[in-house]
């Protein structure tokens, strides 16, 4: 019996090391090699250098200035040797080909003027022939009209076929100025819709710039002023930062169309007016593109409202009560004064371009487009807003301060003192006030509770000392006290930003679904160097895009980026993601 | 008290036991020389890593604690070529050689003492100057510095002329890119200065002598819309290492560095390293 007991333990020994050794072997057996993809390990070593190298042997800089991925792709497939292809990304780069459409308004478009065929007696018949060679069919057409007498310079039209559309037979024009009959590049041809120069500089009369809009059943010229588009024109050609762009600027009216723009700037209170009976034209093309509005500085409420600049948001500083807001300094209405950037990350990159143009910021001086504000979620006024004026506006016009009378029908609520009472008028309407005495421990502080809703339910507050909220969409900060120890005062002191808001500036606009950018910055007939630089850099802010470009070979899982910048007068830094393939 | 018997049972299951582990030996052996070789490849591709990371951002020191190891024939105790991150000082890299006939020279072997290699390595070092050619003319009306090349090809070209220009080797390379039907393909080259009458086109894979040095040209840029602004040149710098053993499994690794040289401008260099 011993025995067999004896032996029996024996088996269940060995079948339990039996099975001990089974689960650890498990492990060796099951060794089905190493998941690790060695190429693929290769692969992102390769990866991270080349990027690294051509970031720093400035070649990736030089990409990036002129916006040439092609090159780029080019660079990494021939000096990777193994037809290595990349795909990606570059971020914070303003657009560099930036077509602008100008608005002109009524006054300044001239459509009536006269023209007629070339004909013998001319001062010009049969010696044109720089424009002969040119013509692709047709008679030549000169101008016959007051605007040839003011400026002394005849125009001449012909079809050379640059543009390929039926309805257009006259695309091309000549200037004719002191050299008579004859035409260097400078004096054309100009095509349709460019800006060519009416007059001659070596001359004392005057001369101005006009985009050539066309000509109609052969005897009518159509042309648009374009002195300050010129001038606009001027400035961009100038490198932003060492990047070279392209900006092409054009005038329109809103019988054509604005599809081809990627900024329009409306100029003057009067195109606003314009503007009325063609807001499905725009608000169609504000879907996808920008707007900048230039306003004059005394521009009244009453060209404002109504207008689509109320309807997309922004708002007047006038309020119901208290009127339009004035300014701090009596000796100020609005015009030019001295400029600071803010600390928001829209505010700063306008800097940044600005000094990409070499614009000086302590040399800029701008008027603010009447009172107009962006009014966006943060209230009335805007903490940072992009470009902020040393001047301010009258802020004590916005304060509440009143004694209430004692509530009489207060019984004597086991949570309060004492409680006043009164109805306050504030900048937007007449709003109940209750101050009331908090029960802690022994009559304390102070608290005041307004009734928005006008309905005695008194639900926005308690406000202690010091609190602040948000009325009507105005700032304020309650000091219930009056700030001298009177327990039936209530005082409310605006908090907003009180400096003026030179620009004006929405990315959603309450008129347009998913509307893209509006801003508004002063007009003036004729803009300094260091005004028109930071509009330039507004739009170059406004026009900031993301590059995207596609390899030729579909993508592994190595990816690189590259943070890095263009240094120049401005430091613009850039993000580049990159995925590469074999 | 009893002693322990030998039993039928226990000599059946001590058999069956011994029999159990014969198995598994036998299964696990076939998976051994598997795992052998994954750790080996596993070991070569960090230390491939290493090495050449070591090399590319370490200087090298001498006995001495210089970092200029170059300039001396004392011995070396760390080896580099890069006095700053990922920028391989060029008078460093001549400084190598594998059989390293002179003192001042660092050879294979030391190289592989040094870095503390069990693999065998070979590497070659290939410089990529990139000429950036962004500014343009149009035929028959070149900038006043530039003076256009006489030749049949030249006229045959297309309008737009890109050019642009790089300093190697204490040279000035000036070049002008064509094309021909809307494609890049020819450069003109002209050392110190833009005058290109007697210039020779030349196209990919051509070889071409600028200064003492002989370069080919590897690539000319024809992506998207800005075909023209950018040329590739290639030189072979120098090769060091072992023969390559083809019997064994070579893998190839390619790192890349920028070639620091006072004489020339910063550009791409690619390092390809085969180990095994």
């Amino acid at each position: 019996m011993v025995k067999s007991r004896k032996g029996i333990s024996y088996v269940l020994e060995v079948i339990i090391a039996i099975l001990v050794v089974i689960s650890f072997s498990f492990g060796i057996v099951e060794y089905t090699g190493q998941e690790q993809d060695w190429s693929e390990y290769r692969g992102e070593i390769a990866a991270n250098d080349l990027t690294y190298s051509l970031y720093e042997s400035g070649h990736m800089e030089v990409f990036v200035q002129h916006s040439n991925t092609g090159s780029l792709k080019t660079a990494v497939n021939a000096i990777s040797g193994r037809d290595t292809e990349i795909s990606g990304s570059i971020q914070n780069i303003p657009l560099n080909e930036i077509n602008m459409g100008f608005h002109t308004l009524q006054e300044d478009v001239h459509d009536d003027l006269d023209v007629t065929e070339v004909s013998s007696g001319d001062r010009c018949y049969n010696d044109l022939e720089e424009i002969e060679e040119e013509k692709v069919d047709g008679d030549i057409l000169r101008t016959n009209d007051d605007f040839e007498d003011n400026y002394n310079v005849r125009l001449y039209f012909a079809d050379t076929g640059a543009v390929f559309s039926e309805d257009v037979s006259y695309d091309s024009l000549w200037v004719d100025n002191s050299t008579s009959c004859q035409f260097s590049n400078e004096d054309g041809p100009f095509y349709l819709d460019e800006i060519f120069l009416w007059g001659d500089r070596e001359t004392v009369d005057p001369n101005n710039h006009f985009a050539f809009k066309g000509i109609e059943n052969q005897d009518t010229l159509t042309v648009h002023n374009a002195s300050q588009v010129h001038n606009f024109r001027e400035m961009f050609r100038e490198s932003l930062n060492g990047i070279p762009t392209d900006t092409s600027v054009n005038t329109f009216t809103f019988d054509e169309s604005l599809s081809d723009f990627n900024v329009v700037v409306f100029r003057q209170a009067d195109s606003l007016e314009e503007i009325q009976g063609n807001e499905a034209q725009l608000s169609n093309y504000l879907e996808d593109n920008y707007a900048l509005f230039l306003l004059e500085s005394d521009i009244g409420q009453n060209n404002f409202q109504n207008s689509f600049l109320d309807a997309a948001g922004f708002e007047w500083l006038a309020f119901p009560n208290t009127g339009e807001i004035g300014y701090n300094d009596p000796d100020y209405e609005g015009g030019q004064s001295g400029v600071q950037f803010t600390e928001s990350g829209r505010s700063d990159q306008v800097l940044t371009y600005f000094r990409g143009l070499r614009g000086e910021p302590f040399n800029l001086e701008m008027s603010p487009p009447g009172k107009i504000k962006s009014n966006t979620d943060e209230g009335i006024t805007t903490e940072k807003p992009i470009l902020e004026g040393l001047k301010r506006y009258d802020s004590s016009e916005l304060e509440v301060e009143e004694t209430l009378d004692s509530d009489h029908t207060y019984t004597g609520d086991p949570e309060y003192c004492e409680r006043y009472e009164d109805t306050l008028e504030f900048p937007t309407g007449e709003y109940g006030v209750i101050n009331s005495i908090l029960e802690a421990e022994g009559c304390g502080a102070v608290a005041s509770n307004i009734d928005s809703e006008n309905n005695d339910e008194y639900e926005m507050g308690p406000y202690l000392i010091g609190e602040e909220f948000v009325l009507d969409n105005i700032n304020y900060m309650a000091f219930p006290t009056c700030q001298d120890e009177s327990e039936d005062c209530a005082e409310f002191i605006f908090t907003g930003n009180e400096n003026i808001e030179l620009i004006p500036h929405r990315s959603e606009l309450d008129n347009v679904d998913g509307g893209e950018e509006i801003a508004i910055a002063s007009y003036e007939e004729e803009y300094e160097e260091q005004q028109l630089k930071v509009l330039g850099a507004l739009i170059y802010y406004m026009s900031e895009d993301e590059i995207h470009f596609e390899g030729q070979e579909s993508s592994t899982d190595i990816s690189t980026s590259v943070i890095g910048s263009v240094d120049n007068e401005a430091h613009i830094p850039y993000k580049m993601d990159l995925r590469w393939s074999r | 008290m009893r002693k322990a018997q030998s039993t039928i049972e226990f000599a059946g299951t001590t058999l069956l036991f011994i029999s159990l582990l014969g198995v598994l030996l036998a299964s696990g052996v076939d998976v051994v020389p598997q795992f052998n070789s994954d750790i080996e490849t596993t070991e070569l591709h960090i230390e491939a890593e290493r090495v050449t990371t070591e090399m590319l951002t370490n200087p090298g020191y001498n006995i001495e604690g210089n970092s200029n190891w170059h300039l001396d024939d004392e011995e070396l105790v760390a080896f580099g070529l890069a006095d700053q991150s990922f920028r391989i000082n060029n008078e460093k890299l001549n400084s190598i050689d594998t059989l390293a006939e002179e003192d001042d020279e660092v050879s294979y072997n030391d190289f592989r003492s040094l870095v503390d290699a069990s693999n065998q390595y070979r590497f070659n070092f290939i410089w990529f100057p990139i000429v950036q050619s962004n500014d343009n003319f149009e035929k028959e009306s070149p900038p006043d510095e530039i003076t256009e090349p006489i030749h049949d090809s030249y006229d045959e070209m297309d309008d737009v002329i890109y050019y642009g220009s790089t300093r190697l080797r204490g040279s000035r390379a000036n070049f002008l890119v064509g094309a021909q039907d809307g494609s890049y393909n020819t450069l003109y080259f002209s050392e110190g200065n833009w005058n290109f009458l007697s210039s020779d086109p030349h196209r990919v894979n051509e070889e071409l002598m600028i200064g003492n040095d002989v370069y080919e040209i590897e690539s000319f840029q024809n992506r998207e819309d800005k075909p023209g602004t950018m040329l590739v040149l290639r030189k072979d710098v120098t090769e060091f290492g072992a023969q390559i053993d083809r019997s064994d499994s070579v893998y190839r690794l390619e790192r890349y560095a920028v070639l620091d040289d006072d004489s020339s401008h910063d550009h791409p260099i690619r390092l390809e390293v085969f180990v095994w």
